[in-house]
């Protein structure tokens, strides 16, 4: 299928380069516009996400897993899973952040619902739960076809410059 | 084994799928499970997050393996899940230096198992961490 959305990917992003994923030969979800310029090494090393933003702004991120993903007999590793957390909770948390600061994570609570899959398609709309001067607070539900199966919640640090 | 020094002793424990394409996670068989420095992880640039530090995601999977290593030691050869993990972020890590990692079983119920484990590097700790694993039938 198409991997148009790998052409489209830019240089840079926040003044960091964009990583090239470890995998491109991934099918653009239906219904996502188009992939996360990925700028951690471990994250572009381990998966490619896919986002949309949507009417009411808010932002819904995809990740198709593959056999990358695997912990055993098809079950997806709960690792990738908090990867996955960490990266989409953290774009959430910068939304928040004011002008000139970034937020690095303090503390994250996973939890697993039930196993996903090698071959599902990872779906979450992180928000932010509550924003300080010096912390916010973010929470993730995350489903494969409409059935929740992982959910996390975090604690972000703003870092001045 | 390991390219680096400190860790002469450590053994790979074998793992599959996603566990081996993060990395080889070490262990120390002489040592005891709760014991100081009993797995280790040697860090590569892959681990890194855009400002040079280790993933949180990598610390987080890393942490899930070391605990979940001392939970299966306690269930006879059943398998047991993650049901939920708590880390907390002490510290920022660097590549090239190992992570050392310990963990030991708080309680044990007929079909939980609640542990809790540390990651540290260069004599900092870098991640507290709690967890519940269900004995998958139990």
């Amino acid at each position: 299928m198409s991997s148009d959305w790998l052409s489209a990917l830019p240089e840079r992003v926040h003044g960091l380069p964009v990583q090239r994923p470890a995998v491109t030969d991934i099918a653009l979800p239906a219904g996502y516009t188009d992939a996360v310029p990925l700028v951690d090494p471990f994250e572009a090393y381990s998966f490619q996400s896919f986002r949309r933003t949507n009417p009411d702004g808010s932002v819904t991120y995809a990740l198709p897993t593959d056999a990358r993903h695997d912990n055993s007999n098809g079950v997806i590793h709960g690792g990738l899973l908090m990867t996955f957390a960490d990266s989409v909770l953290g774009y959430c948390a910068w939304t928040a952040c004011p002008p000139n600061t970034w937020c690095v994570t303090v503390s994250q609570s996973s939890s697993f619902l039930r196993a996903g899959r090698v071959g599902d398609l990872i779906e979450v709309t992180p928000v932010v739960t509550r924003a300080t001067r010096s912390m916010i607070f973010t929470r993730g539900e995350f489903s494969v076809a409409g059935e929740p199966v992982f959910q996390a919640a975090s604690i972000w640090k703003i870092t001045g410059k | 084994m390991s390219s680096h020094p400190d860790l002469g002793t450590f053994q790979s424990i074998s793992m599959g799928g996603f566990n081996a394409y993060v990395g080889t996670l070490l262990h120390d068989p002489a040592k005891a499970a709760g014991a100081e420095r009993r797995f280790a992880f040697l860090p590569e640039a892959r681990h890194l997050n855009g400002g040079g530090a280790l993933h949180g995601g990598f610390l987080m999977t890393l942490a899930d393996n070391v605990l979940g290593f001392t939970v299966h030691e306690q269930t006879e050869g059943r398998i047991a899940s993650t049901v939920t993990l708590n880390t907390d972020f002490l510290a920022g890590g660097v590549a090239g230096s190992p992570v050392w990692g310990r963990a030991a079983i708080t309680r044990r119920t007929r079909s939980l198992i609640f542990v809790g484990g540390d990651l540290s590097q260069d004599g900092k700790l870098l991640m507290t961490a709690t967890g519940i694993w269900k004995i998958i039938g139990a």
